[in-house]
């Protein structure tokens, strides 16, 4: 036992284990840019689904994180025990003077910091969730992934380009809802993300892509136009009649079977299936193409659907992620920086470059 | 106008780089006081092109290579006026001069050329970040400096001399692992900010985790009687090349998401 402690109650080991974290890391960032296929996408998840994922199954080019996170455990150690040993002898001696003692404690804290960073960081590695790639158009909501109760809304996007084409400005203003409610609005943008409960929102960027179609409904009497989303279950109403987007394919074609399917996700030749009901019975069912409006029309009851335009809208990509270390990781690293700044303060002339403020002549 | 006075701060850098080794050879009074004046000479001038740049810019001058390469001789040439003008300490000024004119010659032939910066370099967290990584690049060079001057001593200076070079380098270090460290906390909470982690996986911030360790170790050296002195110093000349490779060499051999 006493030899453990001996063993880790060193500063030889300290340097030792820097220098070895240091080799490490250094292969580590070769790895990572020439290996980007396999090592590039360990940010897009929690770091240890990665690393005991396709980590483990890619063991020839992950080995120095596991590397790394022994050396760490081991450092951890190091610092906790000198850290331990070191405020033992503080309690012991009583002749130091204050400002050693001053410095003495403050050189623990920044200890202190560095460990509290670490296992701060040890639970970033293993909790929380990372939500990338969330599209939402205007008007839609989001619940947040592991807190349904709670949802964001995009209520607006505003995007502007200068002359030349670059971006200038791209705000999302956002609704935090609960429930119905809506609790607190919020304008999101690159550098400033909406935190709320561990929950952070960020915009990652944005575009205009179809939401819907349009359909151009006229008879002798009336003629309207009716948006209806690619999803939307209840339809809108027209005449006394629901009419209902029961399929939707971009770029229609059909098999030797006669089943319908799309050829690409390009927006080549989109058409529509519309299902028609009066109260809950169905009364027509048939498909409208954009690109063949007066051949495939679909007449109902002396009026004519027309499929005339796609409705496009803004939309946000969004990314929610929960961390429940990052706060205590920033803990820990305030108070490394505040006892660290403290210390060459209190240090007096051992902090100053050279020697204190008084002539040291290069002639010396 | 810009490019003429860079040309400008190189020559005086050069005059005075050609003074203190003429001085470092001969003592003498005059030829000191020139390399003074061609010192301060030089660095007006580059403290004017930095500030013109920004005035081009309308940006912290460190966006591109050609910026940053300034901003390092800057702030290298910011310690050697430090050291001048509070300690009138000069040695050093033999090696850190030169990482001065080749940052700012590799400065002249980099493309000067004036882009927008993308949205999300545009707030403040981005110039601290690198305000405050560069100060200590500069500190870390300082201290490689007294290294070497140490490790060239070591033969046949007097215990107290090789003693100051000794607590030079120290000292440095602690600074620049302070302002390191602060960098990296900075860059921690805008990376946050802005992508929702506070650590990437990628080659620049793994280069600074080895760089943070490294010159944590370097501190530590002080109180392990074996790695004092020497080996210390031997370690922080080291620690100098794996500033260059952080600032020069991920950008140029590795792919990164980092802008610099
Ligand atoms: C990576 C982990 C560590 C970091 C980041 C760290 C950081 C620091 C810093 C910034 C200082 C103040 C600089 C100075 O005055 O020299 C310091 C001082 C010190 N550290 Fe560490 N340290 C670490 C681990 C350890 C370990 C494991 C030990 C155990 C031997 C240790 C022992 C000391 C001692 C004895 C001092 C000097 C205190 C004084 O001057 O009164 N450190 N450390």
């Amino acid at each position: 036992m006493r030899n453990v402690w001996r063993f880790f109650n060193s500063a030889r080991l300290t340097v030792i284990l820097t220098m070895l974290i240091a080799v490490d890391v250094l292969i580590g960032s070769l790895l990572i840019s020439f290996f980007p296929e396999t090592l590039g996408d360990i940010d897009l998840e929690v770091f240890f689904y990665w690393l005991f994922g396709k980590g483990l199954d890619n063991l020839g080019l992950s080995w120095w994180i596991f590397l790394l996170l022994f050396l760490m455990g081991l450092l951890a150690l190091n610092t906790v025990a000198c850290t331990i040993e070191s405020s033992a002898a503080l309690f012991r001696t009583r002749q130091r003077t204050t400002a050693s003692r001053r410095r003495r404690l403050l050189s623990q804290a920044v200890h202190l910091g560095f460990v509290i960073g670490l296992v701060g960081h040890l639970i970033s590695s293993a909790s929380g969730f990372r939500a990338p790639d969330n599209r939402l158009f205007e008007g839609a909501s989001l619940p947040f992934p592991q807190d349904p109760e709670w949802s964001i809304r995009l209520n607006e996007m505003d995007v502007v380009f200068s002359d030349r084409g670059r971006m200038e400005k791209m705000d999302a203003y956002l609704s935090l809802i609960k429930g119905n409610e809506v609790i607190r609005d919020k304008v999101v943008r690159l550098n400033e993300p909406l935190l709320h409960r561990g929950n952070a929102v960020y915009l990652v960027h944005h575009g205009k892509a179809p939401r819907g179609v349009r359909l151009e409904a006229s008879g002798s009497d009336v003629s309207e136009t009716l948006v209806l989303e690619f999803r939307d279950e209840d339809g809108t109403n027209f005449q006394g009649y629901r009419i209902v987007p029961a399929r939707f394919v971009p770029d229609f074609a059909m098999d030797n079977a006669g089943k319908v399917y799309s050829a690409s996700d390009t927006f080549s030749n989109p058409a529509l299936k519309l299902e028609i009901y009066k109260g809950e019975t169905p009364v027509k069912t048939g498909w409208v193409f954009l690109n063949f409006p007066d051949w495939m029309s679909l007449s109902l009851d002396g009026y004519e659907l027309v499929f005339s335009g796609l409705d496009y809208a803004s939309y946000a990509v969004l990314t929610v992620n929960k961390d429940p270390g990052a706060v205590i990781v920033l803990s820990g690293a305030l108070i490394f920086m505040i006892a660290l700044i403290g210390m060459l303060f209190s240090k007096g002339e051992a902090a100053e470059l050279v020697n204190s403020g008084k002539a040291v002549s290069s002639k010396a | 106008m810009i490019g003429l006075l860079l040309w400008l701060s190189i020559v005086f850098y050069g005059a005075s780089l050609a003074g203190s080794i003429v001085d470092a050879a001969s003592r003498s009074q005059r030829v000191w006081t020139v390399s003074v004046y061609a010192l301060v000479t030089a660095f007006s001038l580059l403290t004017t092109v930095l500030i013109l740049r920004m005035m081009e810019t309308g940006h912290a001058p460190m966006a591109k290579r050609y910026e940053t390469l300034l901003f390092f001789a800057w702030s290298v040439a910011l310690l050697n006026a430090i050291l001048l003008f509070r300690y009138r300490f000069r040695t050093t000024e033999l090696l850190t001069t030169p990482v001065i004119v080749l940052a700012l010659l590799l400065a002249a032939f980099s493309d000067p050329g004036v882009y927008p910066l993308p949205l999300i370099l545009e707030t403040w967290w981005f110039e601290v970040h690198v305000i405050t990584s560069f100060f200590a690049y500069a500190l870390f060079t300082f201290a490689a400096a007294a290294g070497a001057v140490y490790l060239f001593k070591e033969k046949n200076g007097d215990a107290a001399e090789l003693k100051l070079f000794q607590e030079i380098t120290y000292r440095s270090t602690l600074w620049g692992f302070t302002f390191f460290s602060v960098s990296m906390l900075l860059g921690a909470i805008w990376a946050y900010l802005a992508w929702g982690l506070y650590w990437l996986w990628e080659p620049k911030s793994a280069v600074s985790l080895l760089l943070w360790f490294y010159f944590a170790g370097v501190l530590h050296t002080r109180i392990v009687k074996e790695w004092r002195g020497r080996r210390a110093s031997v370690m922080a000349v080291g620690g100098f090349g794996l500033v260059l490779f952080a600032y020069l060499g991920v950008g140029i051999f590795l792919t990164n998401s980092h802008q610099l």
